[in-house]
């Protein structure tokens, strides 16, 4: 059971202007762990995932899904729909 | 990344640099483990062909070779993803690594041990009953081929099982 795990650290933490280095150092990880993260190439334990999501004071499930989160130009668009 | 100051100083930080050594130390120590592909491969099969000389002449030529073969497998070691770079606490994927890498290793290892074992008790057994005589180790080079045989097993099948397990690390992945 090795289902990818799509996530928004990328998006958030550049938004927050937070640096690889300083999150991993906020979460406990080596800040490789977290580029691997941020593409999809290491899915985290529910901990760090917990954490992660403190870091940005977001819902886990903002942040982590099994489906691809649409990207801001689709988000924006949607908007601009309604 | 010389040192610049006292040229006496400046010139011997020169050629220490130019040995290549602090080089290497660097990356030892900060750098990107190395994913290794071919190397441990190749060092197995050196090991096996050690070995094979060992067994054919028990002259102790097959164990230098072994050894040399297993001081090589300890720079491989140093350089891929089971080394604790800078020594503190692996986080949850790096531990994840090692784990996966050593339990690779150590069950090729103990596969290799088990039929190895295996195969000298059917020697015994085939000499006792006069049908074949297998090799099998009696002297002392003969346990130490075998036994840095098993290390240098384990620890190129952990190198290269982790390094599968290790992505392809990209250029800004430590920025700041």
């Amino acid at each position: 059971m090795n289902r990818r795990i799509y996530n928004r650290i990328a998006v958030l933490r550049v938004e927050a202007g937070i640096s690889r280095k300083a999150l991993a150092e906020k979460v406990g990880v080596n800040p490789q762990t977290i580029g691997f993260l941020e593409r999809g190439d290491y899915n985290p334990s529910l901990e760090l995932a917990l954490n992660i999501a403190a870091v940005f004071k977001l819902p886990v499930d903002l942040l982590f899904s099994f489906e691809p989160f649409p990207t801001v130009a689709e988000t924006l668009l949607s908007q601009g729909d309604r | 990344m010389t040192y610049k100051g006292d040229p006496l100083a400046q010139k011997l930080d020169q050629v220490a640099e130019a040995t290549g050594f602090p080089r290497l130390q660097r990356r030892m120590q900060f750098g990107n483990p190395v994913r290794f592909r071919v190397m441990p491969l190749v060092l197995l099969a050196l090991a096996v062909a050690g070995l094979v000389l060992q067994i054919g002449r028990p002259n102790g030529f097959g164990y230098l070779v072994i050894i040399t073969v297993w001081s090589a497998t300890t720079i491989v070691f140093v350089l891929g993803p089971l080394n604790n770079r800078l020594g503190g606490k692996l986080d949850e994927r790096e531990s994840a690594i090692v784990r996966k890498g050593h339990f690779a290793g150590l069950l090729v290892a103990f596969g290799v041990a088990v039929l190895g074992t295996f195969a000298f008790a059917l020697g015994k057994i085939g000499a006792m009953i006069g049908l074949w005589n297998i090799w099998a180790p009696e002297t002392g080079f003969d346990w130490m081929a075998l036994t840095f045989f098993l290390l240098t097993t384990e620890a190129n099948v952990a190198v290269l099982a982790a390094s599968k397990a290790t992505p392809e690390p990209l250029q800004g992945d430590d920025d700041e």
